[in-house]
């Protein structure tokens, strides 16, 4: 008798609240295709055909191409001739589905249902159903009383207006002796040979391109989880880490006749986006996204570190996964994936026009901190609102537009502050008079807040990791590897709500988000959200949130509710294996939510950072002080600050101003239509109007329309 | 004399290859570590970086049968052509290629020796190029071979010197090679304790110098003492120098990996005049610049510069898992360009990391430069510049206070040098401010003096002549004093005059109170205190402390005291009871607590110059409370001298045991707690 355990991938994802926004937020799901397809099959292939494409598999080892006019895309498939490649590899790019396992001792090890190294039997049945074509898929490997692997599922495709969206569903788990953590759809799809002239888009940072017809010096292959690590199943603190955490569940692929885009339309807090080029291991060029169904976290058994033991997520993550390839029979790059990215969207509803808000410099002040003291701590202010509104409303009269956020205001400063953030230190002076002030000369005031974390173990309704440890981590992100807790996405909930009524009462415009929106975690014992619940949560908190909201670095499903972004990527992570950063994100995004850089006192931009972010339409900020930041020294929280002082940094905030928000209000609430490189070290910018900007980045001038752009300088060419 | 070179048909490929590299704008901005500066009270503060990734020298596809470096040991650059030199020792062979201009590569796997036999290079763990020639160290043949530094045709090559001074246990296996235009080569031997080999420009050797001090613990002169060896003991004698550098002016640096100071500057003699102030015992290679700055490297992946006064200029680094453009794995060796830029050998990925300078290095540079050539005036706006920066930028302080220094701006130079943790710096400028107000108030300085004795001896009299006038504050003060607070305390200046007749009263007339005592304890526990506010800055080693630990070592061990010496003198005959100790320790310590005060205060008016009055104050008082505790204990327990010294040695014993025994029952408390905590939280959440 079959042993039956519990279902492992679940056709639908049961989400507790949120509402239909959040619901759209976390499945991503195409609604059933509307293209009018006709089959027709022969012994070896079933066809399909509709919306202009044609789709063929072959109706055994699921291998299939789809063609567009005379461009045809293929699920993967190496060289006969090539000796390069493992045959173990190879049976990786061709399958149709990978599967990885963990043995008994926690070993991890990969099984593609078609890769001949196995003696698994794989039986397929390919059938027409409503709107697309199924696979039902039987795989068994090993002895049939105790199977490494023992697996039943269907792959699912369907013919979309512009490609194919695919589905892996029904899958029920027969008894495997092996523990099953993750799956790849067509992990080989649209693959290449060798160097050749196309490239790689992925969405890290601001977006990186990998092109793919030099030779790279990587070893590593690129690889990120979605809205990052699930540090509720992880018990590993972070520490530092310099990658951008993958905020967009997309990745493109151009050549001179052809452009692809993948989007992942459900599961994508659980996905990891992978490529790999030429090269490396092999001599194919190949990205695709893995599905965790289940992490892993460690048990140390004894002091040393070979005495951990790895160990399962003991409930797999529950979710259907489902990929959309948009497939394009036209030459496009970056700007035109950007575009098609941007209608993508606009069309799930996840970006909406930021109509008439004018670029701004963004100022931040951190107004205080405590410090150890002889006993117990004393405060430390660092800026009063009178200086606040001194400074800010002198600034202002000569450089109008400003928005000002608020750091450590709270009773007892920044290191007492989260998650409870009011009542605002006394000391400060009169922050309401502050922010009226300001608003008055239209200059809105937001308070940082984060209902996520916290400095003690004592606020808050802490989360548990899976091993009922409260899940805490050192980062960089607000400080000098402090520890930070998090809470409970229902806990953050009630406090994001209490956060509005107090930032009303004080006269400020919104709130500046550090990790809500960012931060996704899984949370066990008594308080129990899985990461698709927390989502759910967070995108319901946020769309209740009564006030502006700056989020800071936001994944996609908290995109809807970002009136700004805070400390957006100006760069890619550099990876090796990258071999360009492009402004991919601000062309999605221009006009649509205003980019904001991290703080130029503390982030080094090189010397042609103003004309950077520029380019990249991304606006400058600063964190600021009234005092020094030696009166620091003492404070935990705050000692990473270390140049912070308003008059020494006010002369560099005019000429941010000048350099950056000036040129870019021509073009403010519009669109960023595509950057091109006009010539060595130069770049035009084209915006929805027609207007444009040329950027030089070189040593020597450049002439462009009859102007000539200075070296080291842009130009404005109004539309 | 043939070397296997192949010098580059790819000259114009790689070319291409570097200038793309070089061209491009930074590919992101992410930086894969993090930077920190040499702040307050000697900790590293974060820092804006100092250098960014830039590129990575690689051997491009189809210029060598080897693309990729194989665990390569070693980098040197050619200051005046800025061509990179590796021993690349997994592939056994030399590899030149150009570093910024894009001109050649070429490698070397062998050569032919004066005999006319082809030699292939075994282990070259080790170059060094001069302004004539290129030194090769392979500890695998046992040489150190000289190739011109252009052609890298063979010119020479040295072997184990005959010399007695050798030593014959001595194995000639250069792993590193150094050597100046005069012809000294100074080469690193595998594992040798002598120090660092020095031979002339025919091979012959001269010296053996560089050699670290054997560092032996007491344990280990114990164990030698009754003859016992133990590994501990071979292994400090003396570490093996692991590598070395030269500066421009041919003064030898060694590197000495996991020591207490492991980068050190040898004078012309072979003594160390130099070592760093944040010496990193993972430091593996070094290099000066011109401008004598030192760059240090650390196996756990960071980069460290001092300036060459060896004060930490800089560091960044780390280890980080993730492939980002400037991540080390495994850093073995630098050099500099000619441009500035920072080459970086990784030995376990294999490649040259490179990276370019940002404007706070520059700046850093600009400045130090200005401060070691003296001109501080001249280098002010660099380190004003440079705390725009970083405000925590503690050298830039110093160098700023000696600038005010030399303007005789010295209130400035005060708060300065106060800043930069400079104490010597501030008590020459203290000095300065002092004399200067002095001389201004010469006459405001005596008046205080005459109004306070005038004033003491007008209450002498008074008290003494008791005006009726006056006879209502007499009689509040008559009966003041005897409040028994305020009578028990002035005891103490009874007691400093004859401490053992007050012993006799507190034993037995009762003339002090347990209450009073407690008082003294408290007023004991808050001097302490009071030290940290009250004593100048020039005197105080307190620094910032946490308060209730202050008060808890200064009371609790003398709290131990009191009881260690009762539970010694009731098995030892002695008389006095716990309380009199009580009473009687704390009493012993009159002087201090009258004088601790005028102590403290009297530190903020004294410079370096007058420290030994302080300190000669400062001991007077310790030793006349010690006189005082012999005293009373004689009296207490009514013991000879010698009984109460050997009472007070006991004591002391006693003390110490106390002290490790608490130690243990804290140990296993912890434990203990922990494992019902972890028992508790088990049940609970389970």
């Amino acid at each position: 008798m079959k042993f039956i355990v519990k279902a492992l991938l679940v056709l639908a994802v049961a989400l507790p609240t949120g509402g239909a926004v959040a619901h759209a937020i976390t499945t991503l799901q195409a609604e059933r295709s509307d293209v009018d397809t006709t089959y027709s099959s022969t012994r070896t292939t079933y066809t399909m055909e509709g919306g202009g494409y044609t789709f063929k598999i072959n109706r055994k080892n699921l291998r299939f191409t789809i063609q567009k006019g005379d461009v045809v895309f293929n699920s993967g498939e190496t060289l006969e001739d090539d000796e390069e490649i493992t045959s173990l590899r190879a049976g990786f790019l061709e399958s149709a589905v990978s599967i990885w396992g963990l043995n008994s001792s926690g070993g991890e090890s990969n099984f593609a249902i078609f890769d001949g190294n196995h003696s698994a039997v794989t039986e397929t049945k390919v059938e027409e159903m409503d709107g697309g074509l199924v696979a039902h898929i039987t795989v068994l490997d090993g002895r049939k009383t105790d199977p490494t692997l023992s697996l039943t599922f269907d792959l699912e495709y369907r013919l979309e207006s512009d490609g194919l969206s695919m589905a892996l569903t029904n899958a029920v788990d027969q008894g495997s002796k092996n523990v099953l953590s993750a799956v790849a759809l067509y992990p080989g799809f649209d693959m290449s040979y060798g160097h050749y002239d196309g490239t790689f888009l992925l969405p890290d940072g601001s977006g990186a391109l990998i092109d793919l017809s030099t030779p790279t010096h990587a070893q590593s292959p690129f690889s990120l989880r979605t809205y990052g690590n699930d540090i509720g199943i992880s018990t590993s603190s972070r520490s530092y880490t310099s990658s951008e955490q993958l905020a967009w569940p997309m990745y493109g692929h151009y050549d001179a006749e052809k452009a692809m885009m993948v989007t992942i339309e459900e599961g994508q807090e659980y996905s990891e986006l992978n490529a790999k080029v030429a090269g490396m291991s092999d001599n194919y060029n190949a990205s695709y996204f893995r599905f965790v169904l289940r992490d892993t976290t460690y048990q140390y058994l004894g002091m040393s570190e070979s005495s951990k033991k790895p160990i399962p997520q003991s409930v797999p993550n529950s979710f259907t996964p489902r990929i959309h390839y948009h497939l394009y029979d036209e030459t496009m790059d970056y700007n035109g994936l950007a575009k098609k990215y941007r209608e993508y969207l606009i069309g799930k509803g996840l970006l909406a026009k930021n109509e008439g808000s004018a670029p701004k410099m963004r100022l931040e002040f951190l107004m205080g901190d405590s410090k150890k003291a002889l006993f117990g701590k004393e405060y430390v202010r660092m800026t009063s609102s009178d200086f606040v509104r001194e400074k800010v409303g002198d600034l202002a009269s000569t450089r109008g537009d400003l928005v000002v956020d608020l750091k450590g205001y709270s009773a007892g400063g920044y290191e007492n502050s989260y998650p409870n953030c009011f009542p605002v230190e006394g000391r400060l002076g009169d922050i309401g008079h502050m922010t009226s002030s300001l608003k008055q000369i239209g200059v809105d005031v937001n308070f940082r807040v984060d209902a996520l974390r916290s400095f003690a173990d004592s606020r808050g309704d802490l989360a548990r990791n899976e091993s009922q440890k409260l899940i805490a981590t050192s980062d960089y992100v607000d400080g000098t590897g402090m520890t930070f807790y998090r809470l409970n996405p229902d806990s953050t909930s009630n406090i994001v709500a209490s956060y509005g009524q107090q930032i009303q009462s004080l006269g400020g415009a919104g709130a500046s988000f550090t990790s809500l929106g960012y931060d996704l975690y899984s949370t066990h014992y008594r308080s129990e959200f899985t990461r698709s619940q927390s989502i759910a949560s967070y995108a319901d908190t946020l769309s209740k949130f009564p006030l502006k909201a700056a989020l800071r670095k936001p994944n996609l499903y908290a995109l809807p509710y970002a009136d700004s972004i805070i400390d957006a990527a100006v760069g890619s992570s550099s990876f090796v294996i990258e071999t360009e950063s492009v402004p991919f994100q601000s062309l999605v995004l221009s006009g649509y939510a205003p980019l904001y850089s991290p703080a130029l006192n503390l982030y080094e931009l090189g010397s042609s950072g103003l004309l950077r972010l520029l380019d990249y339409n991304i606006l400058p900020s600063y964190l600021l002080t009234e005092n020094t930041a030696m009166d620091l020294i003492d404070s935990p929280a705050s000692s990473y600050l270390y140049s912070s002082k308003y008059d020494v940094w006010e002369e560099d905030i005019k000429e941010s101003y000048d350099c950056v928000v000036a040129p870019l209000k021509e073009v403010a609430g519009q669109a960023f239509e595509s950057r091109k490189k006009i010539a060595a070290n130069v770049y035009l910018n084209e915006y929805e109007s027609g207007a444009k900007i040329v950027i030089n980045y070189g040593n020597s001038a450049y002439s462009y329309g009859g102007k000539e752009v200075k070296a080291s300088s842009f130009e404005v060419f109004k539309a | 004399m043939k070397t296997r070179t192949k010098v580059s048909i790819f000259a114009a490929g790689l070319g291409l290859f570097f200038l793309a590299g070089a061209l491009q704008p930074m590919i992101g901005y992410a930086i894969p570590y993090g930077s920190e500066a040499l702040g307050p009270d000697g900790a590293l503060v974060s820092a804006e970086p100092a250098y960014l990734p830039s590129r990575k020298l690689t051997i491009p596809e189809g210029a060598s049968e080897y693309r990729t470096l194989s665990s390569p040991e070693s980098l040197c650059v050619d200051k005046e052509t800025d061509t990179v030199y590796l021993a690349d020792t997994g592939n056994a062979r030399i590899v030149s290629l150009s570093g910024e201009s894009q001109a050649t590569f070429a490698e070397v796997f062998d050569y032919e020796n004066g005999d006319g036999a082809k030699i292939t290079f075994s282990k070259p763990t080790g170059v060094y190029v001069n302004s004539t020639s290129l030194y090769v160290a392979d500890k695998g043949l046992q040489k150190i071979v000289v190739l011109d530094k252009e052609t890298l045709e063979f010119k020479r090559e040295f072997s184990r010197p005959e010399s007695q001074l050798v030593g014959t246990a001595t194995k000639f296996s250069p792993t590193k090679v150094c050597a100046d235009d005069s012809g000294n080569v100074y080469c690193v031997l595998e594992g040798s304790t002598k120090g660092v080999m020095q031979l002339d420009d025919r091979g012959e050797f001269v010296a053996y110098v560089g050699a670290n001090n054997a560092q032996i613990t007491l344990l280990s002169r114990l164990q030698s003492f009754f003859g016992v060896t133990s590994d501990d003991y071979m292994l400090s004698a003396g570490a093996a120098v692991t590598n070395i550098c030269l500066d421009s002016k041919g003064l030898l640096y060694t590197v000495t990996n996991n020591s207490a100071s492991c980068v050190k500057k040898l004078n012309t003699s072979g003594n160390a005049v130099l070592t760093m102030n944040y010496d990193d015992k993972a430091t593996v290679s070094a290099f000066v610049d011109d401008d004598g700055n030192i760059f240090t490297v650390q196996s756990n992946g960071y980069l460290t510069a001092y300036d060459s006064y060896g004060s930490l200029l800089f560091r960044f680094g780390g280890r980080n898992d993730e492939e980002i453009l400037g991540s080390l794995n495994s850093p073995v060796g630098s050099a500099m360009l000619s441009n500035g830029e920072l080459l970086i050998l990784d030995k376990e990925s294999g490649i040259v990391v490179s990276y370019e300078p940002t404007r706070f290095a520059k700046l850093i540079y600009q400045a130090v430069r200005y401060y070691k050539d003296g001109l501080y005036l001249e280098g002010e706006e660099s380190w004003n510049e440079l705390l725009r920066y970083n405000a925590k930028f503690i050298l830039a302080y110093k160098a700023l206070a000696k600038a005010s220094m030399k303007k005789g701006d010295y209130d400035t130079a005060l708060h300065q040098f106060k800043l930069a943790e400079d104490r010597e710096g501030y008590s020459e400028a203290f000095w300065q401010v002092r004399d200067r107000w002095i001389r201004a108030n010469l006459g405001w300085v005596l008046l205080p003096i005459v109004i306070v004795v005038v004033a003491v001896a007008g209450l002498k009299l008074v008290y003494k002549l008791k005006p009726a006038a006056l006879s209502a504050p007499i009689s509040v003060w008559q009966r003041g004093k005897k409040a028994p607070v305020v009578n028990e305390t002035l005891l103490m200046f009874s007691f400093i005059k004859s401490p053992r007749d007050v012993i006799y009263e507190i034993k037995y007339k009762g003339r002090a109170s347990i209450y009073g005592a407690i008082f003294l304890y408290v007023l004991f526990a808050a001097i302490q205190i009071l030290k940290v506010y009250l004593t100048g800055y020039l005197f105080n080693d307190v620094g910032r402390s946490d308060g209730l630990r202050t008060i808890l070592l200064s009371t609790i061990p003398l709290l131990f005291l009191v009881f260690c010496n009762y539970a010694v003198s009731s098995v030892r005959d002695g008389e006095g009871k716990l309380r009199d100790i009580f009473i009687g320790f704390i009493y012993a310590l009159s002087p201090y607590l009258i004088l601790a005060l005028p102590m403290f205060l009297l530190s903020n008016v004294l410079t370096y110059n007058e420290a030994a009055i302080f300190h000669l104050v400062e001991w007077a008082v310790y030793i006349w409370c010690g006189v005082n505790l012999v005293l009373t204990v004689m009296e207490l327990h009514d013991y000879s001298l010698g009984q109460a010294l050997i009472n007070i040695l006991l004591t002391v014993v006693c003390f110490v045991l106390l002290i490790a025994f608490a130690l243990i029952l804290y140990a296993l408390g912890y434990q203990l707690f922990s494992y019902f905590g972890s028992v508790i939280q088990e049940v609970f959440t389970r």
